[in-house]
């Protein structure tokens, strides 16, 4: 086992009481509680992470935190993962990670010869590549497939629970630096609901790699008291390693916490409405663009200083600080104090901080002003970078060295201000983007709206706690704020692009995707001006990272080609999630079976031991398609089932049929309103068929209403449509008729309904001792009565879905499955038959009963589908009735429902089989096809142009194989008078 | 105990009316059943009776009394009611009744209800009609154990038994079929 | 997910509503009077603002009623109508 070559012989924040094993590309390795993956392979001295997206370039670490461009990893073991950061992934016991995107290894990558053959990947290269011959595709796809791309899928599930939890809160603080602290302690002593939330494994953000003092103290103690005292307050919720990823509408916002407080959960998805938000999500340093600044040992400077003093970890020996800004210098004290040596700052600006370069010469640390780094000398580690004057690479110096630190300045964290809708400027001073005018309930304080000072960071947070808590009603004067040093600002100059010393020199933007400086003049060249088409063109910014480092220098660069500002530039658009999320965390606790919800009926369970075959057939009801007897397949069952209804007895669970309880005075006026026919003259104990149209004259729902008493109608509608029919009623009750006396009540789950029917069906009922007189004169078709069926109460009614004798039996839900088992335990000497709703399918189509969306479909209105005598001359308005009265033939003949008989009788046409014209013109197609076992050959039903003038004529059918002809028939092919059902 | 420690179980079946109209019904009903309507969405009252009602909108109420007094208390008002505007629908059979409770009963909730459950604007003896696991659900806060009775529309009663047993659970696999 | 403020029920999700349309969709007193362009311009050009609009909601997984929202189509803002719920 290797020892910790570049780990510190003290200080930082891990636990050196606790070492840790793990293994990286299968070499044992070790570490401490408290490292993460990223600081462990620094004490290690790993220098190559990964390899590049495209040209598979050896990758380093290069930040200390979520916006990691490069070091990206695949864990396995029982926590398979891919594509897991490796900058904020805690160090745990037996960690088990590899390199992604690295084939056959990263230390030995063909996928590496792309680097060499990069004049042929340039920006939009898969436009303009692999395009011809077309059917090359499966070949340039493998290739692609093989060398592009990240980590793979597991292949085995989870086996940890992820969820979501609902939260609310008056204030929520994103982010625990210095302002979100000190926001959190003023809005939380307040006596406010406060959310806090932080992505780091512990509070402190930059603190926890900084020197910095506050009140005189170093500044980490500060933080452990705050976190105390913002702990003990009751209302205050203070969750770590938790990113908020999406800003959306009203203050609604995710966060995903990563390890939370229960072992057995992986992660937990917040689903947060706050009153008021706080942001101090800090900011990110970016890098310089120069050649070769991917190199394995170049890393951001604040990053080094980080991984130094909070991990006890050197990411180098010998350095070089590369800056544009005043931010470097404090960096480049704290790591020659940590034993990394400094051989030279490379200012660009003529002028620094004269206090700053005083104070890092006194330390021997030499200053070399309006400089640049001209290039980076090694391949898989920095091991010299050659230094010249600004713009001018004469004269070059080479300094050895094994870490070139960066700082090309710094770029508020301003993701989720944007994403809130609010739009952000550009600042010439900080060379930056920082927050525009809030558009939500929400501030930016501190780091993130580009204020950079310790001092100022501390006095925002506690301004914007306090004022934040007063406008939720929480007024209390916070404590004052914390006092430090002051700092000089960081004044940067910018600099988007360092002149390149040879035209083959590639300095990196997007290092996650690949994109260099040179892509963007490429784009700019062939015409993109648009940064959102830059971006989707050259891919700049579309990486894991989303760009985090990156996106600035694009805009700057940009605007450098084009003589412009990056403000006139603008950004491109920020969108959730801030930093990656699993899909188990956007399922939750929604799987398996319960990412829908299965309704079941009373009946449901009896189905599942009886060999029902179960599908969802609307309205999410779980429903047996068939109930197959051993050995059948479904085909047999249907035609057993279906034999069983047409000649002896089926039985049949409705309960899913939508039921709506209509009540009023009005109750006439308003069926007569919505449905085509008129219902004044039904009587009490009756049912009626009805026809719901939309007001464009389509088929809404077709069903029966029965009237039970006076004033108390039960509609019936289709499963499926229940809850549109619902909508449909309840919005016209209420916009446009509030003056009816009328009150819906949806009671579907009230009632369990029961369908006996076959010519045995009254065999059947008198079986299970129905205690009324049911012969034919007695209890008539569309009949229905209150009585008992097998000592049970229930409503019988004469109705029928499938054209046989029926009886319909509806029952309070508790009696359901007691009734049912009753009813077939009476009919066991008729051969009682349980029939599924496939088989259903099959005895509407028979008998030709319309079904919405076969053909009742967005075209048919209520003539083309044969129902028209549902219309009655002379009634008054209904909805639908305009549209039925327009002139609909403008566009030619409509499309009517026919029936099909094909020549081939063993030939079912499928749905939607087109129907064709001898030239070849679609002049209609088939709604529904089935073999039908009563008649013994193909069934179908189909929309044919003017359909109902070519009776008797005969149609082709169009198939991918070959073409069949149908007999265009009457669309009824049992019982036309229907005198079965009136029986 | 693995999971969150809780306990659900399926409460046995009561009586539910169904029960609209305008001031003239709620006072013939409190009249009647010795109860106050409520007359804000989301408030309950209990009778001495046991009888809840739970207020759904101004004019609508959903009415909870012991299984079996349901038909009499629906025809007596009926009766009383044949003069003005009114619905009274049988609605027993169209609820079923879930019981959640235990110390960690908030964290189960809070996984499927959007609305604030935090006690200090949602206090025992709380009520709401809201979404829950994607139907809808009028939740009772019955005490502070804490104690939440669900009340769900019955075709979704073990959609909503599975749901919450899988929140609870340590294992996304304990109900993988 | 908007926040929809019920007058009923207070601020709620907008999961627990169903959109109902512009209110200035209204149908028409007495459709049998309008020619046939007329009705086909109701029907088929549904007024979809953009900016300020009132709007029906269904608050199905609540009090069951219609409620009036003025809601921004730019930016989903809302804010409370003038008028309350038009069946009460």
């Amino acid at each position: 086992m290797n020892k910790q070559a570049f780990r510190t012989n003290s200080g930082g924040r891990i636990d050196r009481d606790q070492p840790l094993t793990f293994t990286f590309n299968g070499k044992r390795l070790r570490g401490y509680a408290g490292d993460t993956l990223s600081s462990a392979l620094i004490a290690n001295g790993i220098s190559i992470i990964g390899r590049s997206f495209k040209y598979h370039r050896p990758r380093g670490i290069m930040s200390a935190g979520t916006e990691e461009t490069n070091a990206f990893v695949q864990l396995f073991g029982n926590k398979e993962e891919p594509n897991v950061l490796a900058t904020t992934l805690p160090l745990y016991e037996g960690l088990e990670a590899r390199s992604v995107n690295a084939w056959p290894s990263v230390n030995f990558d063909l996928g590496g010869m792309t680097n060499f053959l990069h004049r042929f990947f340039p920006a939009g290269f898969y436009y303009k590549t692999f395009m011809w011959p077309h059917d090359r595709w499966d070949w340039y796809s493998w290739f692609i497939r093989k060398v592009a791309g990240w980590g793979a899928a597991p292949r085995k599930p989870a086996r940890n629970r992820y969820e979501h939890r609902f939260h609310h809160c008056d204030v929520m603080i994103i982010g625990a630096g210095p302002a979100g602290l000190s926001a959190a302690l003023a809005a939380g002593q307040s006596g406010a609901r406060v959310l806090l939330v932080d992505n780091q494994s512990e509070a402190g953000g930059y603190l926890l790699g900084s020197s910095a003092k506050i009140n005189s103290y170093p500044a980490l103690s500060w933080v452990s008291e705050v976190v105390a005292k913002i702990d003990a307050l009751p209302d205050v919720v203070r969750l770590k390693e938790t990113s908020a990823i999406g800003y959306y509408d009203q203050n609604f916002i995710t966060a995903l916490q990563r390890r939370p407080d229960k072992i057995w959960l992986k992660e937990r998805l917040w689903k947060i409405r706050a009153h008021q938000v706080i942001l101090a999500t800090g900011a990110i340093e970016r890098p310089i663009t120069f050649a070769n600044n991917d190199r394995p040992g170049v890393m951001l400077t604040s990053a080094a200083s980080h991984y130094c003093l909070r991990y006890g970890a050197r990411p180098g020996r010998d350095a070089v600080v590369f800056t544009n800004n005043n931010g470097s210098y404090q960096h480049a004290i704290d790591l020659k104090d940590n034993g990394i040596n400094i051989a030279a700052i490379i200012d660009t600006r003529p002028d620094p901080d004269a206090t700053l370069v005083k104070e890092v010469t006194s330390k021997g640390i030499e200053v070399l002003i309006a400089s640049q780094i001209s290039k980076v000398i090694g391949t898989r580690r920095v091991s010299a970078v050659e230094v010249c004057a600004l713009n001018d690479t004469s004269g070059q110096r080479r300094i050895i060295c094994d870490l070139l630190l960066v700082s090309g300045g710094w770029n508020p964290t301003i993701h989720l201000h944007s994403q809130s809708g609010a739009k952000p400027v550009y600042d010439p001073d900080l060379a930056t983007f920082i927050p525009g005018k809030s558009v939500q309930n929400e501030v930016s304080v501190g780091a993130c709206r580009g204020q950079f000072a310790l001092s100022v960071c501390l006095s925002d947070g506690l301004a914007a706690g306090h004022k934040a808590a007063k406008i939720c009603g929480f007024d209390v004067e916070p404590q004052s704020a914390s006092t430090c040093t002051i700092e000089p600002d960081i004044n940067p100059m910018p600099i988007w692009e360092v002149p390149l010393p040879k035209k083959s020199s590639r300095a990196f933007l997007d290092f996650n995707n690949d994109v260099t400086s040179k892509d963007i003049r490429l784009a700019e060249r062939e015409g993109y001006r648009s940064i959102e088409l830059i971006k989707r063109y050259t891919t700049a910014g579309m990486g894991i990272d989303q760009g985090k480092t990156g996106n600035v220098n694009i805009i700057g660069l940009m605007a450098q080609i084009t003589s412009t500002t990056p403000g006139a530039i603008g950004t491109t658009t920020y969108r959730p999630a801030y930093s990656p999320v699993s899909f188990g965390a956007m399922a939750g606790a929604d799987n398996s079976n319960l990412i829908i919800p299965w309704r079941r009926t009373p009946i449901t369970d009896w189905f599942i031991k009886n060999g029902g075959h179960l599908d969802e057939t609307g309205a999410l009801f779980r429903r047996p398609l068939f109930i197959a007897k051993s050995g059948e397949t479904a085909d047999d069952a249907i035609n057993r089932e279906a034999l069983a209804v047409r000649n002896g007895v089926g039985i049949y669970d409705g309960s899913p049929l939508g039921k709506i309880s209509i009540k009023g005075t009005d109750a006439v006026t308003f069926l007569d309103r919505v449905y085509t026919n008129s219902w004044g003259e039904l009587p009490i104990g009756r049912c009626k068929f009805g026809y719901m149209l939309h007001e464009d004259g389509r088929l809404l729902d077709d069903g029966v209403t029965a009237r039970l008493a006076e004033d108390h109608y039960l509609m019936s509608t289709g499963s499926g449509v229940a809850s549109v029919v619902q909508k449909h009623l309840e919005r016209l009750l209420h916009c446009d008729w509030p003056d009816l006396d009328v009150y819906l009540t949806p009671v579907t789950d009230q009632w369990a309904v029961i369908c006996v029917c076959g010519p045995l069906a009254r065999n059947v009922m008198r079986a299970a001792e129905i205690s009324i007189d049911i012969s034919p004169d007695a209890f008539k078709f569309l009949d229905t009565k209150y009585c008992r069926v097998a000592s049970i109460d229930v409503r019988v009614s004469r109705i029928t879905y499938t054209g046989e004798m029926s009886f319909e039996i509806v029952v309070a839900s508790r009696h359901g499955l007691e009734l049912w088992e009753a009813l077939i335990a009476a009919g066991k000497g008729f051969d009682i038959t349980p029939v599924g709703s496939d088989t259903s399918m099959l005895l509407r189509t028979e008998k030709a009963f319309i079904a919405a969306g076969l053909e009742g479909d967005g075209y048919a209105n209520i003539y083309d589908v044969g129902m028209g005598w549902l219309v009655p001359n002379g009634k008054g308005d209904f909805v639908g009735k305009r549209s039925t009265t327009r002139d609909l033939n403008k566009g030619g003949p409509r499309p009517e429902v026919v029936g099909l008989l094909t020549d081939d009788s063993s030939f079912v046409p499928p749905k939607g089989t087109p129907l064709i014209d001898a030239d070849r013109n679609m002049i209609g197609m088939v709604t529904i096809g089935f073999h039908s076992p009563n008649i013994d050959r193909s069934i179908a039903l189909a929309q044919l142009s003017g359909g109902r003038s070519r009776l008797g004529e005969t149609v082709t059918l169009f198939t991918k194989e070959k073409q069949y002809f149908a007999k265009v028939c009457e669309p009824v092919f049992i019982d036309p008078a229907g005198l079965r059902m009136r029986d | 105990m693995a999971g969150y420690d809780v306990s659900i179980k399926a409460l046995e079946n009561c009586g539910f009316l169904d029960l609209r109209g305008g001031e003239d019904v709620r006072q013939i009903c409190n009249k009647h059943l010795n109860i106050a309507l409520p007359t804000r969405a989301n408030k309950l009252e209990k009778a001495s009776s046991g009888a809840i009602a739970f207020c759904i909108s101004p004019n609508h109420w959903l009415l909870q009394v012991a299984d079996g007094e349901q038909l009499n208390i629906l025809q007596s008002l009926e009766y009383l009611s044949a003069s003005v505007s009114h619905s009274f629908v049988d609605v027993s059979d169209l609820y079923a009744r879930i019981q959640l409770s235990g110390p960690e009963s908030r964290e189960v909730l809070a996984q499927g209800v959007s609305i604030d459950i935090h006690p200090r604007v949602f206090p025992s003896g709380s009520t709401a009609r809201t979404g829950m696991a994607k139907t809808t659900a009028q939740i009772h806060y019955v005490n502070e154990s804490p104690t939440y009775d669900i009340l769900v529309f019955s075709s979704f009663r073990q959609h909503i038994l599975d749901w919450l047993s899988l929140a609870a659970a340590n294992d996304s696999n304990s109900l993988l079929t | 997910m908007i926040l929809i403020h019920c007058p009923h029920c207070g601020d709620r999700n907008e999961d627990e509503f169903e959109y109902g349309g512009d209110i200035e969709h209204r149908r028409p007193n007495d459709p049998d009077m309008m020619n046939d362009n007329e009705w086909c311009e109701y029907i088929y050009c549904v007024p979809n603002t953009k900016g300020w609009a009132k709007e029906y909601w269904w608050h199905i997984r609540g009090c069951n009623r219609w409620i009036l929202v003025e809601r921004n189509s730019i930016n989903n803002e809302l804010r409370k109508p003038d008028e309350g719920s038009s069946r009460e």
